[in-house]
């Protein structure tokens, strides 16, 4: 566990209070967080640091109404999610998955038994996560980036965890197939 | 279909209790096709994790803006209270509950006092 001098709940307190500074200390502690989040439902990167300053400029606003600073992570990204998907909504037909390009390296890594190229596989990932649909992208980032259970993520999509295990399980088995060309060449 | 005491997914996905963990990791020791599935998973999720997160590329700031700020009324009482206005405050309450315990105290006293004398 890290150790911080001040907590999050004492900032949420004091931000709702008006202390600006407080809030900003907040916004670094969560910022790389929700702009990731974001970058990877959007893929785009612009759109995830217009949407990301969005977000924390609403929570701020907002910020008296969250009754319980230990919600805070789930309050923050039910936020982003809504953002975002107000920006999809206003913009359809959905833009392409394609724009994020990983660093290139050289060298082979051992993934899984596996011996491939970091860019090979990371272009692999990042088309896989291209082809699923945008609910069940978002239900991959804030399961397996993000680490939420299933209750908190019913709480940020506002739905049951019936979906979001359905969601889940299907984009499971369609990373699997994506991905299984890429451990068979590895290990050829 | 999985033969697994619990679903492999829901394992992978850490949403299990540490019991039904043991009984799917003892599972999958002894099951071929679990196995097989379980490392199809495991290499899904480290692919997923070669992803790395980005760093982002302009830190958020917020300036004090009256537009964001709280009312003029709400700032003025923040201000009041958590200034050295909040301990002047406070003192000036007991010593005020004191003084008037103390008149009051004072006051009932002599009050006893005179009635026996009276009755001297």
């Amino acid at each position: 566990m890290i150790f911080r001098a001040v907590e999050d709940a004492d900032l949420i307190r004091q931000a709702a209070r008006g202390s600006v500074e407080s809030y900003n200390l907040l916004v670094s502690r969560w910022e790389k967080r929700i702009y990731n989040y974001l970058l990877r439902i959007t893929a785009n990167r612009e759109d995830a640091l217009d949407l990301t300053q969005d977000v924390f400029l609403k929570a701020y606003q907002n910020l008296r109404k969250l009754d319980d600073p230990g919600r805070f992570a789930p309050w923050m990204y039910r936020i982003a999610h809504n953002e975002a998907y107000s920006m999809f909504r206003k913009r359809r037909p959905e833009t392409d998955v394609d724009e994020i390009e990983p660093e290139p390296t050289g060298t082979k890594v051992t993934i899984g038994g596996s011996s491939v190229f970091p860019m090979e596989l990371s272009l692999a990932v990042s088309s896989a996560l291209g082809r699923l649909s945008v609910e069940q992208r978002e239900a991959v980032v804030l399961k397996i980036y993000q680490g939420f259970k299933f209750e908190e993520m019913a709480e940020i999509l506002a739905c049951p965890v019936s979906t979001i295990k359905s969601r889940l399980y299907t984009a499971l088995e369609l990373l699997k197939a994506e991905l299984a060309p890429v451990k068979a060449r590895g290990l050829s | 279909m999985s033969c697994s005491p619990f679903d492999l997914r829901d394992y992978f996905l850490k949403e299990l209790s540490t019991p039904q963990q043991l009984q799917v990791e003892a599972h999958v020791k002894t099951c071929v096709a679990c196995h097989e599935e379980m490392e199809r998973l495991r290499f899904t999720e480290a692919a997923l994790f070669s992803l790395r997160e980005e760093e982002i590329p302009q830190r958020i700031g917020f300036v004090s803006d009256k537009i964001f700020e709280p009312s003029p009324v709400r700032r003025w009482f923040a201000a009041f209270w958590g200034s050295t206005a909040r301990l002047g405050f406070a003192s000036a309450v007991v010593l005020s509950v004191a003084m008037s315990f103390s008149a009051w105290h004072r006051h009932t006293g002599s009050r006893t006092g005179s009635v026996g004398d009276g009755r001297k």
